[in-house]
């Protein structure tokens, strides 16, 4: 990177921690340092909902996934603005009314300590350990790409949001995000008016999406019904659903990002427009990433976007055989260029029969590519068994290093770390949070002061922090720690959704049913992984029916008194 | 207090005419997205 980008790089992070510590001082109490004096206006929650939902690896993985997928994982979404109609109904005005600072407060309040002890700490154990992935997996390409070692990264990233966290806690982290979301949209727009004009003079926009659209790229709808395909409209709509309302009504790092609205009405608001933003800028994401697609069609691709693997094999024992496979590469690209011309002259003309054939060549020659491209996967497994292979991580980075304005690719890099930042802001706030009202407040020490537990607060986002920066550096020794840690989460989402919804809408259930349930769910969903039964998505919506199943059949057996709300 | 009922009433009126439009709004991008990729297929 040059100089110039380095100093675009340090100005946008440093400015943004600064706004944040700046807009914070003066933070004394819990209520303000946890919940922003419940002040903020809905924009503001809005923003914060969608910051810390966007992880780096959102911007960086996405335009990945929109260049070898096509548009299909925008599907993902489609149970969002449900989920957030859900939220506004029923969780917003019960959590308002009831002034908790966690979500966890109220199972107590509906059930029993038990309860509310076992949701909590499956938050703490999930969120912990995803929280340090969240700094983790960015680092490791930012590593990459800068060329500097991954412990750097990994500390950088950690001490900028320990700094600001700690200082000024929800408060702090709320404005940031807001300041983020506006850089990095705003990149967005920028970065995808420069892959258009990267495009050759005579390809228009139109052209681009329909050259994508006959390469199977533009696929954003798929209606059929298959409970292995991951992305279709029915896993969005009902799968989505269920994932989104558990993350956003049950995930304390987020139910503390709408706890700050000024009422009942801003927190909606927010939801509502995190609800309504969401599908199209996961869709422009993903486009950039079709565009960036329809760039390498007319210019030289690299056969392995990841710059320090392909390094590795050129200084190898494979060297020869690599290097052979890289000039059958080329020789494949050159082909493919003269029948994607073909394509745009097709396409440009009119005429289906010649778009159908020259469609067909070009396809053909793709299936070409591709071939060569496992080759060279396999010959980086063979160097490295611990090599990451994952490629479309490195796609949209190599291209905004390589072919972007000197400036834009320090602001681009930048944006990464904001959407690390962002996300692991509010995972170390909530961890902070959950521990001192669930854990030190309810047992440890009930009976100290304001400024006793907001000392205490501070200590745990101290602690929390250095633990994720530990877990991330762990993690960069055991390759497949952050597909773990994903299961993990998709094993557990379900269970405690599943527990919200009775405490919600069955009354008469009472704390032991919807213990020993939960416990008795979380088997069978485990078991259900297990034995590979289905895909993940389907996993949050058979652990939240069988929660509810087995509550209203224990209840039952049980004859229990009807607790109070 | 029959006042405040109505403010009540008209308010979540309101909301449930948002909640209505939000789901409309879905129902016409998906159909976007439909026609969206057909179109470019």
């Amino acid at each position: 990177m040059s100089t110039t980008d380095w100093l675009v790089l340090s100005v946008t992070l440093l400015s943004i921690i600064g706004y944040g510590i700046y807009k914070s001082r003066g933070t004394k109490s819990m209520q303000g340092y946890l919940l922003a004096d419940r002040q903020l206006p809905w924009y503001h929650v809005g923003f914060s909902v969608m910051a810390t939902q966007a992880s780096a690896i959102t911007f960086l993985s996405a335009p990945g996934q929109g260049y070898t997928d096509g548009l299909r994982f925008v599907q993902f979404y489609f149970g969002l603005p449900l989920a957030m109609v859900v939220l506004c109904i029923t969780f917003i005005p019960i959590f308002h009314k009831l002034n908790v600072y966690t979500a966890y407060e109220y199972l107590e309040k509906r059930f029993d300590g038990k309860t509310r002890l076992l949701t909590a700490f499956l938050f703490l154990l999930q969120r912990g350990l995803s929280t340090g992935i969240t700094i983790y997996a960015p680092a490791i390409i930012l590593s990459t790409i800068l060329e500097i070692d991954i412990l750097y990264t990994i500390i950088a990233n950690g001490i900028l949001v320990i700094s600001y966290t700690v200082y000024g806690g929800t408060k702090a982290v709320s404005h940031t995000h807001l300041l983020q979301m506006s850089i990095i949209f705003a990149s967005l727009f920028l970065a995808a008016w420069l892959v258009l004009h990267l495009l050759p003079a005579n390809v228009s926009f139109s052209d681009a999406l329909h050259i994508a659209g006959k390469m199977n790229k533009l696929n954003a709808l798929d209606t059929g019904f298959d409970l292995n395909n991951r992305y279709n409209i029915w896993s969005g709509l009902i799968g989505g659903f269920f994932l989104q309302l558990s993350y956003f009504g049950t995930d304390q790092s987020q139910v503390g990002r709408y706890l700050t609205g000024k009422s009942i009405n801003q927190s909606r608001m927010g939801l509502i427009m995190n609800g309504l933003i969401k599908i199209p800028m996961q869709f422009f994401i993903l486009l950039i990433g079709v565009l960036v697609f329809t760039f390498y069609q007319f210019h030289k691709e690299p056969v392995f976007f990841n710059k320090v693997e392909t390094q590795k094999l050129e200084n190898s024992a494979y060297k020869n055989q690599y290097k052979q496979l890289e000039t059958d590469f080329n020789a494949a690209n050159a082909y493919k260029l003269a029948c994607v011309n073909e394509l745009v002259a097709a396409v440009q003309t009119k005429s289906e029969q010649a778009i159908t054939a020259s469609r067909t060549k070009v396809q053909q020659a793709n299936v070409q590519s591709l071939a060569i491209k496992k080759q060279v996967v396999t010959l980086i497994e063979k160097n490295n068994a611990l090599a990451d292979t994952n490629d479309s991580n490195y796609i949209f980075l190599r291209f905004v290093t390589e072919q972007l304005p000197v400036g834009v690719v320090g602001l681009l890099i930048a944006i990464i770390f904001l959407a690390a930042m962002g996300s692991t802001a509010s995972g170390l706030n909530s961890l902070a949070s959950t521990t001192v009202i669930d854990f030190y407040k309810r047992i440890f020490n009930k009976e100290s002061s304001d400024a006793g537990y907001l000392s205490a607060t501070r200590w745990a986002t101290y602690a929390w922090g250095v633990f994720c920066i530990i877990t991330a550096i762990y993690a960069s020794k055991l390759g497949n720690l952050i597909e773990a840690v994903n299961i993990l989460g998709s094993l557990f989402y379900g269970t405690i959704l599943g527990i919200f919804i009775v405490a919600f809408y069955f009354k008469k259930v009472g704390g032991n049913a919807v213990f020993i349930a939960a416990l008795i769910a979380e088997v069978f969903v485990v078991g259900a992984w297990l034995m590979e039964l289905t895909a993940f998505l389907w996993l949050n919506v058979i652990g939240c029916s069988l929660v509810v199943i087995f509550s209203l059949a224990l209840q039952k057996l049980q004859k229990n008194k009807p607790l109070k709300h | 207090m029959p006042e405040q009922k109505n403010d009540t009433t008209k308010v979540s009126e309101t909301w449930g005419k948002i909640y209505v439009l939000v789901i409309g709004i879905l129902l016409v991008v998906m159909t976007l997205l439909y026609v969206f990729t057909q179109h470019f297929k």
